[in-house]
C-alpha cells in the first residue's frame, strides 16, 4: 500500500465497490452500520495489519449479497434459535442503559431469566470475537440485564383483544410457555394445562437449583401470567372425555408435553433392579426436595446436561464418589463445556470412551457395571462422531447405584390409542413445517416434535407454533 | 478534534465469578454468581458492535481537506492536524459519535 494517490486514500487494496452514503436520504436507523463492516466486505480479509483482518484472514469470505437483498444479521443473532438481537442489547449494556437492554431482550425472548442462567448459548460459539481473544460472555450479560433492569409489569397488549378466542396448551415447559407468551401478546386468551403441581416442566422439576434458581423460573412465569395466561396445575389431560371437551372448548390446541420418558440402556440384566434409576425421575424427586439413597459410589451413564446435573446432584447428597461413564470422547459430550468443567472442578470423575455392556447385580441389587473401551471414528460434518468397540478391553466398575441418562423420548401414554395423530420415529408427533399435526387445529411444539433438544430450541419451537396458530385462526374464516 | 479508539485491543473475556468448590459440594446454592455492574459494562464493551470506531471510513471519504487517513502500519485512522481546519463534518457524520470536537 505504498505510494498512495493524492486524491482519496484507498481504504483497502483490491476494492471493487465503494459504498457512498447519501446523507440527505439516510435516516438514523444505523442498520447498515450494525450489519457492517467485516462480515460482508471481503476486502477486510486483506487488511493484514489490523485485528479486524485477523478475524477474517483464515476464513472463507461471505459472498456479497446483490444490491437490494437484505444483509444477514450478525453471526450471534443467526446462531440464536430465537433470533435475538444480541448486538442490540449488548450495546445497551455497554452504554449503561439496562432498561432499554431489557426491552430488546423481552422482544424476542419469553423466558429471559431462565435463559440468563441455563441457555446452551449457541451465540457464544458464533461470536466473532473468538478470532481475536475470547467470545463474549453473552449469557452472563443477559443474566446481568435481567437482574439489574427494574422488574416491570408487562404492558397491556397493543393489539385488539381476541380473548374470546381461547387456545389451550398442554404442558407448561419451555415450549408451552413460549407459545403462551407469544399468543397472549397477540391478544389471544390462553390456558395451559400442567399435570404437576408446579408450572415450568423441566425448568421447575428437573434442572437443579445450583444451575437454575427457582426465583428465575417463578419470575418468568409470573410475567407470563400477568399477561393474562391462565395456568391450571395438577391437571392431567388424558382419556377420551377430557380430550374431547378440550377440543370443543378451544379454537386451537398446542401439544407441548416434552420428551419425558428416559430411555433404557439396553444392556443385559437391567430390568427390575434396585438402586438403578432413570435420570429424569431422579432429578424430579430431587427438585421436589425428596431424598433418595444413592449409596457411596454412584455411576452416571451419559454425557448430556441431564447426566451432568444428576452427577453433580449426587455429589451434593451423601455420595463419596461419582463417576460419569461416556461412550465418546470428552469433547463430544452434548453438554456445554462450561458445565463439564464445573462438574470436573467439583470432583465428578469422568471416564470417557467407556461403553457399558452389562449391569452386575447381586440378589436384585446393583453392584457394578461391565464396560468396554471404545475408539473414536473420524469427524464428519453435521454428524456425531462414530465410535467402535475395542475387543478384549472389558473392565468392571463398582457401583452402589446407577443412573441412566442416555436419552429421552416423548411419553404418549395419555393419547387415546385410536386417536388420529401421526407418530414418527422416536415416539415423536408428526407435523408439517408449520408444526400442524395431522389433525386440523391441533399443533405440536418442542421436544414432542424434535425429540430431546435444548431449552432455547424448545422455546423457539413454541414461538413458531404460536405463529402457526395465529395464521390458522386468522386465515380460517376468510377462506 | 479527538479521535476515540479506532481499532480493537486484545482483552480476555470476563467470566462470572463462581462459588468456591468446597462450598458447592455442601449446598445446592447457585454455582455461578452474577456480574457486578462495572464488569458487565466492561465485558459488553468487548462486543465488536459496540466499539467506538467501526472503521467505516465515512470520515475519510467526506473530509474536505483529505486529512483523515488510515495508517499503513497500524490500520488506525489518523487525522493530520496540520491540514485540518476544524469544519466538524467528520464528527457530524460519524455514526458512532466516535469523533468529538474540542475547543483549542
Amino acid at each position: 500500500m505504498k505510494g498512495r494517490p493524492k486524491e482519496l486514500p484507498p481504504m483497502v487494496a483490491g476494492r471493487t465497490h465503494r459504498p457512498i452514503i447519501d446523507l440527505l436520504r439516510c435516516g438514523p436507523c444505523s442498520v447498515c452500520q450494525r450489519g457492517c463492516p467485516a462480515e460482508i466486505l471481503r476486502e477486510y480479509t486483506r487488511e493484514e495489519e489490523s485485528l479486524r483482518g485477523e478475524i477474517y484472514r483464515n476464513r472463507e469470505p461471505v459472498s456479497i449479497s446483490p444490491i437490494g437483498e437484505s444483509l444477514p444479521p450478525a453471526p450471534c443473532q443467526q446462531a440464536c434459535p430465537l433470533g435475538q438481537d444480541v448486538r442490540g442489547y449488548i450495546e445497551k449494556v455497554a452504554m449503561g442503559m439496562d432498561g432499554e437492554a431489557m426491552a430488546i431482550v423481552r422482544e424476542a425472548n419469553p423466558l429471559p431469566s431462565v435463559c440468563g442462567f441455563i441457555c446452551s448459548r449457541p451465540c457464544e460459539e458464533a461470536c466473532l470475537r473468538e478470532w481475536i481473544d475470547d467470545p463474549l460472555s453473552i449469557r452472563a450479560l443477559k443474566r446481568f440485564i435481567v437482574e439489574h433492569a427494574s422488574t416491570k409489569q408487562p404492558d397491556p397488549p397493543s393489539v385488539p383483544s381476541r380473548r374470546e378466542k381461547l387456545i389451550s396448551i398442554i404442558g407448561s415447559g419451555p415450549a408451552g410457555l413460549a407459545a403462551a407468551h407469544d399468543l397472549a401478546r397477540m391478544g389471544y386468551g390462553v390456558r395451559i394445562f400442567e399435570a404437576h403441581s408446579k408450572p415450568g416442566g423441566i425448568l421447575a422439576m428437573g434442572i437443579p437449583s445450583f444451575r437454575l434458581p427457582q426465583r428465575a423460573v417463578e419470575g418468568d412465569i409470573g410475567y407470563i401470567e400477568a399477561m393474562g395466561v391462565e395456568i391450571k396445575t395438577n391437571c392431567r389431560v388424558g382419556g377420551r372425555d377430557s380430550w374431547k371437551t378440550l377440543l370443543d372448548d378451544s379454537e386451537a390446541l398446542i401439544l407441548a408435553v416434552g420428551a419425558q420418558r428416559s430411555l433404557n440402556l439396553g444392556v443385559e440384566g437391567e430390568d427390575g433392579l434396585e438402586a438403578y434409576f432413570d435420570c429424569l425421575s431422579l432429578l424430579r424427586e430431587f427438585s421436589l426436595g425428596r431424598s433418595v439413597d444413592l449409596g457411596k459410589r454412584v455411576v452416571v451413564i451419559g454425557g448430556g446436561y441431564a447426566a451432568l446435573d444428576a452427577a453433580r446432584t449426587a455429589l451434593r447428597m451423601e455420595s463419596e464418589k461419582v463417576t460419569i461413564l461416556y461412550r465418546r470422547a470428552l469433547e463430544d459430550m452434548p453438554a456445554g463445556r462450561g458445565e463439564v468443567d464445573e462438574a470436573l472442578e467439583e470432583g465428578v470423575e469422568v471416564q470417557v470412551q467407556s461403553l457399558p455392556i452389562a449391569i452386575l447385580s447381586h440378589r436384585g441389587r446393583v453392584e457394578g457395571l461391565r464396560c468396554v473401551r471404545t475408539k473414536m471414528g473420524r469427524r464428519e460434518k453435521g454428524k456425531r462422531r462414530s465410535f467402535m468397540v475395542i475387543e478384549g478391553t472389558e473392565f468392571e466398575v463398582e457401583a452402589d447405584s446407577i443412573i441412566a441418562a442416555v436419552g429421552q423420548e416423548p411419553d404418549l401414554s395419555w393419547l387415546p390409542h385410536d386417536y388420529p395423530l401421526g407418530i414418527s420415529k422416536g415416539n415423536t408427533i408428526t407435523t408439517d413445517e408449520e408444526l400442524a399435526t395431522t389433525r386440523e387445529g391441533v399443533f405440536a411444539a418442542g421436544d414432542l416434535v424434535t425429540g430431546p433438544s435444548s431449552v432455547v430450541e424448545a422455546m423457539a419451537s413454541g414461538k413458531k407454533a404460536a405463529q402457526s396458530v395465529h395464521r390458522f385462526l386468522t386465515t380460517r374464516g376468510s377462506v | 478534534m479527538i479521535f476515540k479508539t479506532c481499532e480493537l485491543e486484545r482483552k480476555k473475556r470476563v467470566r462470572n465469578p463462581s462459588l468456591p468448590v468446597e462450598q458447592r459440594r455442601r449446598s445446592f446454592d447457585l454455582v455461578e454468581e452474577g456480574f457486578p455492574e462495572k464488569e458487565a459494562v466492561s465485558e459488553a464493551s468487548r462486543c465488536l458492535a459496540t466499539l467506538s470506531c467501526q472503521s467505516c471510513d465515512i470520515c475519510t471519504l467526506l473530509c474536505p481537506d483529505l486529512c483523515i487517513t488510515r495508517s499503513d502500519v497500524t490500520g488506525q485512522v489518523e487525522i493530520d492536524y496540520d491540514y485540518c481546519k476544524g469544519c466538524g463534518i467528520c464528527a457530524a457524520v460519524c455514526p458512532k459519535k466516535a469523533i468529538e470536537m474540542v475547543q483549542e
